[in-house]
């Protein structure tokens, strides 16, 4: 067994640790040296991962952990993500958190969480990796300083999480019993060789679903995410509509893919079930929000509902069309996230009424907002358009034209809250004389998120076949 | 590269305002740059294709094609002009020019006006010229987003109410329009404009043709407008600021009238055939009804809106000829409905323009509180008298053969209903000369003694719009032997189900 | 004794498990209602793992890991708790109500 492949992961572990102790001999005033420490970090991470891990596939312990393209396309997704929420937080945390140190080197480890999630071929090991995702994540959504909200929602998030994992866990126990393995090639021999689904398998999986479904919140197993997202502090509440969904996603691509194919009759009418009441009512609970990060949240649960449609009709095609809308909704939701961070930072208002006359205060951001907004409602030109696209495609060639029909008019909904969004910024004369600063690096790093949403919304073509090699690879 | 040219420059010029540009005067004469290079290229587009030797096969003139713009999908990069799409490129941009030139005295937030004016323009053209769905439905989507900028920043009135109800209806609209699309590629795995017709008719359909059909012609009935899907129209109309009145009327109606011709009807002939009663009875309706409405106006600009939906119940008209009659269907129905989309594209565009003038300076659109404009205004009553005049029909000017055309296309079809439609024609002769009487004729206000006739540059778009309806009045195989060659390859797959 | 008690208790604890989390208002209930879930997972494995006969050991070592990552999520959890209490002066889940759609 060549263990040199498992060293991404023990790279990224080591730059965590070495992060938290740095921050122990680092005077206070000295602190912002552990931002650009972290990301070289991360950066070593992904040029080893790339230049060691590219073209292999074998798998570790025994089938504990596999080393394909897939999880290293979501390696790359998940270290550069956190590379964009690190930069992104930069600013944040100067101005609200005390301790650098332990918030980076816990969003390192949850990165680390995510990788492993994504890269698990065995429940326990997926079980693991996702509890350690969740740990840092109760953790860093208590961090924010702003008044009560986040102790409020770590209390609901870990609680609510807790609930889900026990849930997930007695599914996987299920499994256990009645297939005696873990594995997820193991389960897929049983499930093929038993002609009829036991009963028990059948609760182990609707418990398991029921699990990963609160994972990536959807309904009805969302009531989490919309008050974690308004009380997490903002680079976190970016990371959580990201990061943890396309992790989730990973996973249950995995394990639906790998393991539960054969019983595909069984879970599909749930996940379709799911998926119509995911992005009906995430889309519609959305139209009557006032805080942008909870419009946001729902949003999100919108996009959701679209990726479940992808689950639904399981295959290489609809992998790639999911891993594709998972990349340009990250994007999309990145930049949308760091213009509420930048807007937070100067004015300390959240709600989407104090967005009034922001194109007269700061044209750019009410630009690039705009942008954003625009994309995940899906407009054409932009990436949100081209992934929704291609994943819609895809899930009608299956034939659940009906399925996307349903989609279609959600995400017309949605364009009417986005559309209130850019009234208040275009339209309506400011209310408040907040001043927008925007700092050199939040600047840069929006123009590359703005540009990558025009740029990969027209040329989608060498994106797409990147994650062909990564979906060819489960599927083979 | 002509027609890319032609989609981008537009947009490559409101990137360099948004961009480069501040000082409002510069932004003027960059917008009018633009628009002017852009008229010369419609002018060039068209030229070429009258002059070209055509490919019998499909038409398509100027084609150009990138085939791997997104391989997976079989979607393509693929442009082109046909006898139908050419003249439609020409009034665009002509339109577009008119209308940059008329919103020279625009004072608000003038850099992003012209922007959002010069991306519609780009939008309006890529529908016309696409000949990709994908690329199609990218371009009538990239369209909603400046207008509902244009209308809720720069009208008037409710003006939010109506951007909303306008972006909310079409995009209902591309919905159902999206389904189907969906569900050609799956029975067909294309996306061509120009092969799926053949391929439709051998593929094993998904979803039942008929239902397809259904599909894409709401989603082109809303942008017409059809009755009773109309009533975005009079308040998207109403409330928007001249300009993009002039564009509504003159160039997004017509992307649903295209649509209807080249996509609804090109790729389901049976189809159409089957329901053509239907929309035979939706035309009369919108006719009749429509011109109704406009009888009872009193706000000048509102009393041109609701024309609208009566004249483009014409094209309507026009379209259910397609049954045919006899054994055969002669395609002068719809080359007189494609002839109803340009002329009506002038002439209302100079109503516009007309009504724009007249409210800057007595700012009043109420009927009743106007009179006796001629006198101070005589450039602009002439302009008005013509436009008016070609709007009823009167012989010599554009409006009359198109009318002509449509209503000898369908008379032996629909021999009933089109005896009906005819009766607006007294109808809207009645709105038009009382209209142009009660503003311009009449006595004099002397509230309004102030008022005086238009600048130099003002008169510009009037007499490229005055002429433009002149000359296909008194010359109309200009245009319309363009739109006869580009339905041939229609007419001869609407043949086969023509009505005994 | 047959793998059927087991699992009738194991379901039994679950479901008390359950019952709790929903019906109880006090966040140290909650989270010992979850921990009850939990143990009821522990129950299950363990016993699939001497009884069934395709199983393997793994059932016991699962079991461990998840004792081992319940005892962290209980402290964790306590701590995040301790800090709405001190906040709030209270951990009464009616009482946080701030956010609401």
């Amino acid at each position: 067994m060549n263990f040199l492949l498992f060293l991404p992961e023990l790279t990224l572990a080591a730059v965590a640790f070495a992060v938290l102790a740095i921050d122990l001999f680092t005077p206070s005033g000295k602190k912002w040296i552990l931002t650009p420490t972290s990301v070289l970090g991360l950066i070593i991470v992904l040029l080893v991962s790339i230049s060691y891990l590219y073209g292999k596939q074998e798998s570790l312990y025994d089938g504990l952990f596999l080393i394909d393209d897939f999880s290293l396309l979501f390696k790359g997704f998940f270290i550069i993500l956190g590379i964009l929420v690190i930069l992104s937080s930069h600013d944040y945390i100067k101005e609200h958190l005390k301790h650098p140190g332990e918030y980076y080197g816990i969003l390192l480890l949850s990165i680390l969480g995510m990788v492993l999630m994504s890269a698990s071929g065995e429940l326990l090991t997926a079980y693991i990796s996702l509890e350690l995702l969740s740990f840092s994540l109760y953790v860093l959504v208590s961090y924010g300083s702003n008044g009560f909200k986040p102790s409020e929602a770590g209390v609901k998030y870990i609680l609510l999480g807790g609930l889900a994992s026990a849930i997930l866990l007695f599914g996987i126990s299920q499994i256990y019993g009645v297939l005696g393995t873990t594995q997820f090639r193991g389960i897929n021999e049983a499930l093929t060789s038993s002609s009829s689904l036991d009963s028990g398998v059948l609760i182990g999986l609707v418990m398991i679903i029921a699990g990963l479904a609160f994972k990536i919140a959807a309904v009805p197993f969302h009531m989490w995410a919309p008050d974690i997202y308004e009380g997490a502090p903002t680079p976190i509440t970016a990371y959580l509509a990201i990061g943890s969904k396309a992790a989730g996603f990973a996973l249950i691509i995995r394990l639906f893919a790998q393991a539960l194919m054969p019983a595909m009759d069984d879970w599909q009418i749930i996940v379709i079930i799911l998926s119509a009441l995911t992005m009906t009512f995430g889309n519609l609970v959305a139209l009557a929000q006032h805080n942008i990060k909870r419009m946001l949240a729902y949003s999100s649960i919108g996009q959701v509902g679209y990726l479940l449609m992808g689950i639904a009709t399981l295959s290489y095609m609809s992998t790639n069309g999911i891993i594709l809308h998972l990349a340009g909704y990250g994007v999309t939701n990145l930049a949308a996230f760091l213009c509420v961070i930048i807007f937070y930072n100067s004015s300390h208002k959240e709600d989407i009424e104090d967005y009034s006359g922001l194109a007269d205060k700061s044209p750019f951001l009410a630009m690039a907002l705009s942008v954003s907004l625009l994309s995940l409602a899906g407009l054409p030109f932009f990436v949100g358009f081209t992934t929704k696209f291609y994943l819609f495609t895809v899930v009608a060639n299956a034939g659940l034209l009906w399925l996307v029909g349903v989609a279609i008019t959600a995400s017309v909904i949605s364009l009417y809250y986005y559309l209130i969004v850019l009234k208040q910024m275009y339209m309506v004369a400011p209310t408040n004389d907040a001043q927008v600063n925007i700092s050199v690096l939040n600047r840069s790093l929006l123009w590359v998120l703005t540009l990558s949403i025009v740029i990969l919304g027209i040329f989608p073509s060498p994106l797409v076949r990147i994650i062909q090699s990564a979906s060819s690879a489960i599927f083979s | 590269m002509l027609l890319s040219a032609i989609i981008f420059l537009p947009l490559a010029g409101a990137v360099v305002i948004l961009l480069g540009l501040n000082d409002p005067k510069k932004v003027r004469l960059w917008a009018v740059f633009i628009g002017f290079v852009e008229l010369v290229l419609g002018f060039l587009c068209f030229y070429l294709f009258q002059t070209a030797d055509i490919d019998l096969k499909d038409g398509m003139e100027l084609v150009e094609k990138y085939e791997k713009w997104i391989p997976v999908l079989n979607i393509q990069y693929h442009l082109g002009v046909d006898g139908l799409s050419a003249p439609l490129v020409l009034l665009t941009s002509l339109l577009g020019f008119c209308s940059i030139v008329a919103s020279l005295n625009i004072q608000l937030r003038i850099k992003e006006y012209f922007m959002w004016l010069l991306i519609l323009q780009s939008a309006v053209m890529g529908v016309f010229i696409s000949l990709d769905f994908v690329l199609f439905f990218i371009f009538w989507e990239l369209e909603l987003l400046p207008m509902y900028f244009l209308i809720s920043i720069w009208g008037s009135g409710r003006k939010e109410y109506s951007a909303m109800k306008f972006v909310i209806f079409t995009l209902l609209g591309s919905a159902f329009m999206l389904v189907s699309i969906l569900g050609l590629y799956f029975s067909t795995g294309s996306f061509s404009i120009i092969a799926l017709p053949a391929l439709v008719s051998e593929a094993k359909l998904f979803m039942p043709a008929g239902t397809m059909f259904a599909f894409l012609f709401l989603a082109f009935a809303v942008k017409l407008p059809v009755w009773p899907v109309h009533t975005w129209l009079p308040d998207a109309h109403t409330d928007a600021p001249t300009a993009v009145s002039v564009m509504l009327a003159g160039v997004l109606l017509k992307m649903g009238g295209y649509g209807m011709i080249r996509l609804a009807i090109g790729i389901f002939p049976g189809e159409a055939q089957d329901w053509a009663w239907v929309i035979a009875t939706l035309a009369v309706i919108s006719v009749l009804y429509g011109a109704v409405c406009t009888v009872r106006q009193t706000d000048l600009k509102k009393l041109v809106a609701f024309s609208s939906v009566s004249h483009m119940g014409y094209v309507l008209l026009g379209i259910s000829s397609v049954v045919g009659v006899g054994g055969s269907v002669s395609s002068v129905g719809l080359t007189g409905a494609a002839m109803q989309m340009f002329t009506h594209g002038t002439i209302t565009g100079l109503l516009f323009l007309v009504v724009g003038l007249i409210y800057d300076r007595a700012h009043t659109r109420h009927i009743p509180d106007l009179g006796g404009l001629a006198s101070n205004m005589p450039f602009v009553g002439v302009a008005f008298l013509v436009a008016g005049l070609a709007s009823l029909g009167l012989p010599g000017t554009s409006g009359f053969i198109a009318e002509l055309l449509v209503f000898l296309g369908t008379f032996e079809v629909w021999p009933i209903i089109t005896t009906l439609s005819v009766f607006a024609i007294v109808l809207t002769a009645g709105y038009i000369l009382w209209m142009i009487q009660r503003t311009f004729f009449g006595p004099a206000i002397s509230r309004l003694d102030e008022v005086g006739d238009v600048s130099l540059v003002q008169a510009v778009p009037l007499v490229i719009l005055m002429v433009s309806i002149m000359v296909v009045g008194l010359y109309p195989s200009i245009i319309s032997d363009a739109f006869a060659l580009g339905l041939e390859p229609i007419m001869e797959s609407l043949q086969t189900g023509a009505r005994s | 004794m047959s793998l059927i008690h087991f699992q009738i208790l194991s379901a039994a604890m679950f479901s008390i498990g359950l019952y709790g989390v929903l019906a109880r208002r006090n966040a140290l209930l909650v989270l010992l209602s979850i921990e009850i879930m939990l143990n009821a997972v522990n129950i299950n494995l363990v016993a699939f793992s001497s009884y069934a006969e395709s199983a393997q050991e793994v059932g016991q070592i699962i079991a461990i890991f998840i004792i081992t990552v319940a005892a962290a999520e209980v402290g964790l959890a306590m701590a995040i708790i301790l800090r709405l209490f001190r906040d709030r002066s209270s951990v009464d889940l009616d009482d946080i109500d701030l956010m609401k759609w």
